[in-house]
């Protein structure tokens, strides 16, 4: 007797997604796309591609033109406010422009996901130091965002985005701003991440990044994605 | 040893600027409110508790004649007299000069008429039957002396008790109207720090900040500004309402600010504060709502 197996649920899943600014051309031409628990892919493809409002729709701050996109199970149109506040919470996301709050220091924003998700001071006290050192800021800990460099203010963002053990880490070229070393150091958080169950997916133009690693690449270009290595 | 504020998130607090300052004025003005108020309940109450008999009969002294003091307990025997032999009379009180004194103090505050030198008017609390007939019995004493009147209280308190009420239900919708104020500037306030932190908001929001714990961050805020205001609106408030009751305690015909309004003057601020963290909270929730997830 032959035993189906079946396919365990994706964390995020594409259905002929389509989507477009207004009237504007498709960024996005009928994607389809699934990401499980523990794999990591890399995002490929030149600036304007669309691999922002990708990722953009995977992080629920846009709605697809057409087809259906599935997050953690659930189609993210039919989610309430609240909802998708915690599917957010499940989500380590770095964004280009790293979206750092200004009047906090280094120490405070890279704890936010924490507070947001109710952890002691303790915990926070305990694990936020910690990580600040691993990205190499021990000494920016009390710094605010302004006074530090395009480098710097991305590692904070990388912290803070892995700080909360998310499900799912979304970034959006995480080392542009670092030297090599420091895209390597910090992939390497990425990579212990992901061999503990995190998905994860990164955008990159980078077409040498991906070939360290490895894993499989995707590639969006005229709004076509395409499974282009490993 | 770090420090981490979870309010800190959402820095730009404009109402900080002007909330204390409304919050204290709401509050002192409204305690001033609560004692006219507890003055007017105060005086209800009197009204209620010793005026509420159906006839006084007062016989006002003869200030021409030569022992007006003499003429008066005379004139007072004869009338105990007639309302003992009065069917429509069940039986009659004659206040003590002390209990005279309680009766007028509404009127003519602690210290009463007996500091001024003259001989106060008596009067006779009538306890009356139902066959009581009022126009007969004031003939009678009237027959006695053409300086004794009937006063039925009923009348009389029913009217004054009508014209307190309304001041009470005038004091109690300034109270209201001063709630809905403001309950008004707390929601214009919680919208300009929307508006101030809307980079900040968009950001909580990113990183899975559920309108629940924005909301919450930015009405304790608001507490906290409430809470400073409150504050000086209460000490403001207690200083007045002492100074006033301080002063006014040994002028004669002053009005007596009751001690409840001193203690509800202490419970505003917190009700106050506990008011305004309630209201900014669900106006947040209210206005995030509308916004994209």
């Amino acid at each position: 007797m032959s035993q189906e197996r079946k396919e365990p649920r994706p964390l995020v899943e594409f259905d002929d997604v389509s989507f477009r600014y207004f009237e504007h051309q498709e960024i996005l031409k009928d994607v389809n796309f699934k990401l499980h628990r523990g794999e990591f892919v890399f995002l490929t493809g030149p600036s304007g591609a669309g691999k922002t409002s990708f990722l953009n729709l995977m992080h629920l701050n846009l709605m697809p033109t057409s087809g259906t996109v599935k997050l953690f199970g659930r189609n993210i149109e039919r989610l309430t406010p609240k909802d998708s506040a915690a599917a957010r919470r499940k989500i380590g996301a770095v964004f280009q422009d790293f979206r750092l709050l200004p009047h906090l220091t280094v120490l405070e924003n890279i704890a936010l996901p924490l507070r947001i998700s109710g952890k002691s001071d303790r915990y926070i006290a305990t694990h936020v130091p910690e990580l600040v050192e691993w990205v190499g800021l021990k000494n920016r800990m009390q710094s605010l965002p302004d006074t530090l460099s395009g480098g710097e203010k991305q590692r904070v963002a990388i912290a803070r985005a892995v700080i909360g053990n998310p499900d799912l880490i979304i970034a959006d070229e995480p080392t542009g701003s670092v030297d090599d070393e420091m895209a390597g150091k910090l992939l390497y958080l990425f990579k212990e991440l992901n061999k503990m169950g995190t998905a994860v997916i990164i955008a990159t133009h980078s077409k040498l990044l991906p070939a360290q690693f490895g894993y499989p690449v995707y590639s969006l270009g005229g709004g076509i994605m395409t499974k282009v290595g490993a | 040893m770090m420090i981490f504020k979870t309010d800190k998130a959402l820095s730009l607090d404009v109402s900080r600027r002007f909330l204390p300052f409304m919050m204290a004025f709401i509050i002192f003005i409204s305690s001033i409110i609560l004692a006219v108020s507890g003055i007017a309940s105060h005086m209800l109450n009197a009204l209620g508790n010793r005026l509420t008999n159906d006839a006084i009969v007062q016989v006002l002294p003869n200030m021409n004649a030569r022992d007006p003091r003499a003429e008066l307990e005379t004139t007072m025997d004869r009338v105990r007299k007639v309302l003992a032999a009065d069917t429509g009379v069940k039986s009659f009180k004659i206040p003590t000069d002390k209990e005279e004194a309680e009766l007028l103090r509404p009127w003519l505050g602690n210290m009463g008429a007996t500091s001024l030198g003259i001989p106060l008017p008596r009067i006779i609390i009538l306890n009356p039957a139902k066959n009581v007939d009022y126009d007969r019995l004031s003939i009678a004493l009237k027959n006695i002396s053409p300086m004794i009147n009937i006063e039925r209280s009923a009348d009389f308190s029913t009217e004054l008790k009508g014209r307190i009420t309304s001041l009470k239900l005038v004091l109690d919708l300034m109270m209201l109207i001063i709630a809905a104020a403001a309950a008004f500037a707390i929601i214009h306030a919680v919208q300009a720090s929307i508006v101030a932190n809307r980079g900040a908001i968009e950001i909580l929001r990113s990183i899975g900040a559920a309108n629940y714990y924005i909301a919450s961050r930015l009405s304790n805020r608001i507490l906290l500004s409430s809470i400073a205001g409150a504050a000086i609106g209460f000490a403001l408030s207690i200083a007045t309402l002492y100074y006033l009751r301080s002063s006014l305690a040994g002028t004669s015909g002053a009005l007596d600010i009751p001690t409840v309004s001193l203690e509800a003057a202490f419970v505003l601020p917190v009700v106050a504060a506990v008011f305004a963290k309630f209201i900014s909270f669900f106006a947040t929730m209210f206005y995030l709502r509308g916004k994209p997830s």
